[in-house]
């Protein structure tokens, strides 16, 4: 078992509390929040799997030398880049809601909308 | 029926820990009983191609730039979608109009970011012309260069900024870098080692990773200059 293993446990442990707050909390702001910590976490989880002690780090490799795995890194770099535009749609779209309800707890907003659709219907 | 319902949420919370705490618990346990075996099959192609193609000495760039350069492609085309939504918005919503308020009144902070800016747009720069040879990358250089035009904005003013790097040509320039980046795409879908060792050599990756720096940078300051807009001052 290296080190590597074992942050990355920690690393799942993060995702856990990261769903969790996504899924239990009412304010959207801390939903985008917890999504943004699964997303952190998911790419330290990358990171830290193919680490193991004494790899070099893939630049200029020349045979019979050990190195880091290249693969999870150029997804990482994916995964930062749409986190970013993710959370920036959604912030928008969040600044939207508020704008227009002038709340951000999500199951009152529900019920907003749920009422202005039945308006609509009768 | 309001008591019916708390009841009903809590039960409901509970289960949804019991679940992730499961889900925990068995992902934890799978990668503790999973053997370790080291670089996977894949990397190790990478990296032995790498010591094949001369002007590739970054496996990282290798693996993004060229063998999974879709990915890197339509990534891009997300992140501008994210951008182009971000500014039709903009366009339909006027600001708040209470953009000169709160501006930091430091010193400090004018008199070090017009001196640090210089430093950090060139650190930027460098990071995206020598993305194949080392650490860094388009996509590293474009993000630090948008957020050292942040610390200008928080040193001398969003608006005043945004006119001085010239926004609305800058939006003009992302779509001609998009489609720079199309092109080096398709002529690397019908030649596809060649463009990059044989025929234009290492120009080439570097058009690639300006473009790429271009776009994140011009995406990076739209976003951040939407949200300082509509918030009021940085």
């Amino acid at each position: 078992m290296s080190t590597g293993l074992l942050a990355s446990a920690i690393s799942i442990i993060i995702v856990c509390i990261g769903v969790l707050g996504l899924i239990l909390k009412r304010n959207l702001l801390m939903k985008l929040l917890s999504l943004n910590i699964v997303n952190t976490a998911t790419i330290l989880f990358f990171v830290l799997i193919v680490y193991s002690p004494g790899d070099r780090a893939p630049i200029d490799p020349s045979p019979g030398l050990q190195y880091a795995d290249p693969l999870p890194q150029a997804l990482v770099l994916t995964s930062i880049v749409i986190n970013f535009g993710v959370l920036a749609l959604s912030l928008l779209f969040t600044m939207v809601l508020v704008k227009r309800y002038h709340t951000l707890d999500l199951i009152k907003i529900e019920g907003f909308v749920k009422r202005e659709f039945e308006e609509e219907k009768s | 029926m309001i008591a019916m319902g708390n009841y009903s949420v809590s039960i409901k919370s509970l289960y949804v820990v019991t679940i992730v705490i499961l889900f925990g618990a068995l992902t934890i346990g799978a990668l503790f009983v999973a053997e370790d075996t080291g670089i996977s099959r894949l990397g190790a192609v990478y990296i032995e191609r790498s010591q094949e193609i001369s002007n590739i000495s970054n496996a990282v760039f290798g693996v993004y730039g060229m063998y999974r350069f879709y990915d890197t492609l339509f990534e891009l085309l997300i992140f501008s979608t994210a951008v182009l939504g971000i500014t039709i918005f903009s366009d339909l919503e006027p600001s708040p109009g209470s953009a000169s308020r709160g501006l930091v009144e430091s010193h400090v902070v004018s008199a070090s970011a017009s001196f640090l800016y210089p430093v950090i747009a060139v650190f930027g720069m460098y990071l995206a012309f020598s993305a194949h040879l080392g650490p860094g990358g388009g996509f590293a250089g474009g993000v630090i260069g948008g957020t050292g035009i942040l610390l200008l904005a928080l040193a001398k003013g969003a608006e005043e900024t945004a006119r001085k790097f010239r926004e609305d040509s800058m939006k003009q320039l992302e779509y001609i870098v998009l489609f720079l980046a199309l092109s080096v795409a398709i002529l690397g879908a019908l030649y596809p080692i060649k463009v990059y060792q044989d025929i234009l050599g290492t120009g080439v990756i570097t058009l690639v990773n300006i473009s790429i720096a271009m776009k994140v940078f011009i995406g990076t300051w739209a976003i951040l200059h939407f949200f300082v807009k509509h918030r009021g001052e940085v």
